[in-house]
């Protein structure tokens, strides 16, 4: 019997009304001159025709899956800029736009796209395709905008970051959403500077300008340097790892993967519900309304398949695909929470041994493994495309290309307690250098990675091992203290006021303390 | 740290050894004539002012070394040296006392009671593997406690202008100790089953000799100001010799977390 738990999905008229409510609270919140927390900011240039058009400055760029999902980072990790599981994913950009003017101003002129530079000079726009062109189209052709409202304009990511490197700009070619070649073009820790420009133009040649906005995008699709010098310390139901921090200032912390091997969970199926496709349009630059979207785990009684559309096979335990209820898109899967075979006879290695990796072959060097359904990769072996359904989990990536992998943050693959499905703890700071994974089980195999994060998200390589990737290790008993004192013959413990004694009452101890209090604040009045 | 904090204490005092004994040698009782008026036939030795005086407060520093490994209970066992050593660890303790009554030409009586702290930690070890240290940590913490009557013999400094103060102090201890883990309170899983945790007490007895130097004879002055405006009457450092002797009065199965060594401190009475 399939219980839903829990459904986040409105209604189209509740959808409907909350987009209406956005947009007026975006119009109010700019007329009234409120801003939030963190603003776009961008360049308006009003020309002689009076057209203005530019970022809302109320408003924020906000990232939205194809499937209308948000995915719009936390506020700490540059949530405007483009990281690699953004281009992955293709996510879309969404500016919210602001034109004013007149009607008869606006006549005989269109709102396009660009990105490159100097792409609002006019005369001096050399058109894309020709030497010395500066300048290409996110969107091909005009873009529907309201004059005088805001309006929000979505533009794909990858469309963005499409001639990045080109050194003439090209006319405008869709990019293909099977070619992610495009995310693999920074090399180098430094973050592209790419600026969007939107231009009220009497053609696409841009030679007459009646208006121009323009705001920076920034994009990090390079890793971070795997940590090194792992090791994992031993405790009872804990492990310690210790590495060699990163000296990048752009590191913001670490994640340390980890997970028992062993025999999977035999109980613990979900079934996995993407949230409703958005009526988003994400590439040909029409005006858009976003509307948040989820997805669902629903808890099952019995041993379902597997989740649908695996985009990066997470090389464990999840078995075919089959859906469940296809008109919602619903599968059901085995999440990896495999339950521990108890090793009894685990040798003693002081800094863990080599293991194989329980991530995908071909996924090395990334830090989370997983699902990647949604996303539209098809370039390598390990990945398929799924674009039916979303399970919210994400995962690696493995290409063809000779980049190295880039995992991804797996901050939407919860399991219905709120755990996550692949584990993991984060050392904040990039000097940190330990972690402590409790709550294990004793002379049960763990396999542990570590991996860094940047200020946009990005986790990268996983630190290695003797050629790998992960560092297998076993939480065992350990002799404390304690353990030596009781086993020598001692006989104290119990608790802070237990009293062996029947000559002493419990609680003897605060008690004379609180008698000792009393009889010097009865002096002192005596005093008095 | 805590080796650290030992080698600070240690070093700490030394200097204050050092400062006492270069102010017994350097102190010179004309020096200080000029502000303070003596006066042997009555015993009585005032500043031009000299606020009322009752309590006294002592910041001390303490080289401690539980006793658990004397426990007759462990045969010849040695838990404590074997999980940590034999290095003493620093204690930090207050103690206030309430100088309830003055003994004419001998000094200050009353009661005073003590609150301190220690700890010691070390790596854990894999079970049945004594030679292969896990990365886990194991750690006692002790909060040894006391109330005592405490005598100080101020008739030196008062009357005979000797800026030296004996004292002894005695009554009774207790002890709340915890042992610990990475993963928490540690705990013994005994033969029948059940668990026993790492924590528990320990009554004693607490005896200390010492002597206080008064640091108020290199500036007078400024002490006759500190006095007149927070009512400090006094300040010294000091030298003690105390022995905690918990060895479970009243109780069938103490830990033995007493100690006895030197202590250190500040002392000031207001």
């Amino acid at each position: 019997m399939t219980r839903r738990l829990s459904s986040v999905q409105p209604a189209a008229p509740i959808r409907a009304a909350a987009g209406l409510a956005l947009g007026l609270t975006s119009v109010f919140a700019l007329f009234a001159g409120t801003a939030s927390a963190q603003t776009t900011t961008g360049t308006t240039t009003t020309s002689s025709t009076g057209l203005t058009v530019g970022i809302n400055p109320s408003s924020l760029i906000t990232h939205t899956l194809p499937n209308g999902s948000d995915f719009t980072r936390d506020s700490t990790l540059n949530p405007t800029g483009i990281n690699f599981e953004d281009c992955e994913r293709d996510v879309v950009l969404n500016f919210p736009l602001v034109a004013s003017g007149t009607a008869s101003a606006a006549s005989g002129y269109a709102l396009y796209a660009f990105a490159g530079t100097n792409c609002d000079q006019g005369s001096t726009y050399v058109s894309p395709g020709v030497a010395g062109s500066t300048c290409w189209p996110v969107v091909n052709g005009p873009i529907s905008y309201n004059l005088n409202a805001s309006f929000v304009i979505g533009i794909r990511a990858r469309q963005i970051l499409s001639q990045a490197t080109f050194t003439v700009k090209e006319p405008f070619t869709t990019v293909a959403t099977t070619d992610d070649s495009v995310c693999h073009i920074q090399p180098t820790s430094a973050a592209l500077q790419i600026s969007v420009y939107f231009v009220f133009g009497t053609t696409m040649g841009l030679a007459s300008i009646g208006g121009s906005g323009v705001t920076q995008i920034n994009a990090d699709l390079a890793a971070a340097a795997p940590p090194t010098s792992l090791t994992i310390g031993i405790g009872s139901t804990v492990l310690l790892p210790t590495w060699n921090s990163i000296t990048d200032q752009d590191i913001v912390g670490y994640n340390v993967y980890y997970q028992p091997l062993g025999a999977p969970a035999a109980a613990t199926t979900m079934q996995v519900c993407p949230g409703s496709d958005g009526s988003t349009s994400d590439e040909s630059g029409t005006t858009t309304t976003t509307t948040a979207q989820s997805f669902t785990l629903n808890a099952l009684g019995d041993d379902g398949g597997d989740d649908g559309g695996d985009g990066g096979d997470d090389g464990s335990t999840d078995a075919a695909a089959t859906p469940t209820s296809a008109a919602q898109g619903c599968y059901n899967t085995t999440p990896i929470n495999a339950t521990p075979i108890a090793d009894a006879g685990v040798p003693y290695h002081p800094n863990g041994v080599d293991c194989p990796s329980p991530y995908p072959a071909g996924a090395t060097g990334s830090g989370d493994a997983g699902d990647l359904s949604g996303v539209s990769t098809a370039d390598a072996a390990s990945d398929t495309v799924d674009t039916t359904s979303d399970d919210g989990s994400v995962g690696t990536i493995s290409t063809a290309a000779s980049v190295a992998d880039i995992s991804m943050q797996p901050r939407e693959a919860k399991l219905p307690d709120g755990s996550y499905k692949y584990p993991f703890v984060t050392a904040t700071g990039n000097t940190a250098n330990s972690a402590t994974l409790s709550n294990l089980t004793n002379n049960v195999e763990y396999v542990v990675g570590v991996a860094a994060t940047d200020s946009y998200g990005n986790v990268g390589a996983l630190s290695t091992f003797n050629g790998s990737d992960m560092i297998c290790q076993w939480p065992q008993q350990v002799t404390d203290f304690f353990d030596s004192y009781r086993s020598a013959g001692g006989l104290a413990g119990g608790s802070f006021c237990q009293v062996e004694s029947p000559d002493l009452p419990t609680g003897a101890g605060g008690s004379a303390l609180v008698a000792g209090a009393a009889l010097v604040f009865a002096l002192r009045r005596r005093r008095r | 740290l805590i080796r650290h904090l030992v080698a600070t204490a240690t070093s700490l005092s030394a200097v204050l050894a050092a400062s006492a004994m270069l102010g017994v040698l350097t102190w010179a009782p004309d020096a200080r004539a000029v502000d303070d008026r003596g006066d042997i036939l009555t015993g009585r030795h005032r500043r031009a002012f000299e606020s009322p005086q009752r309590w006294a407060l002592e910041f001390r520093g303490l080289l401690y070394a539980p006793n658990i490994d004397s426990d007759s209970a462990l045969g010849n066992n040695t838990p404590y040296k074997d999980t940590f050593g034999t290095m003493k660890r620093l204690a930090v303790q207050l103690e206030v006392d309430y100088q309830a009554v003055r003994i004419p030409h001998l000094g200050t009586l009353g009661p005073g009671i003590g609150v301190g702290f220690t700890e010691m930690s070390n790596n854990t070890y894999i079970l049945g593997h004594p030679d292969e240290p896990a990365k886990e940590q194991t750690s006692l913490d002790i909060y040894p406690m006391y109330l005592v009557a405490v005598l100080r013999a101020d008739v030196l400094k008062r009357e005979l202008k000797i800026p030296l103060v004996p004292y002894v102090k005695g009554g009774l201890g207790l002890a709340l100790w915890r042992a610990s883990n990475d993963a928490g309170t540690s705990t013994f899983t005994q033969t029948n089953g059940t668990t026993v945790k790492g924590e528990g007490h320990t009554f004693g007895t607490e005896l200390a000799a010492g002597l206080m130097f008064n640091i108020d004879v290199f500036d007078p002055v400024g002490a006759g100001n500190l006095d007149q405006s927070t009512g400090i009457n006094n300040t010294y450092i000091f030298a003690e010799y105390y022995d905690a002797n918990l060895t479970g009065i009243g109780q069938s199965h103490p830990l033995l977390v007493g100690s006895s060594g030197w202590a250190f401190g500040l002392t000031v009475e207001f």
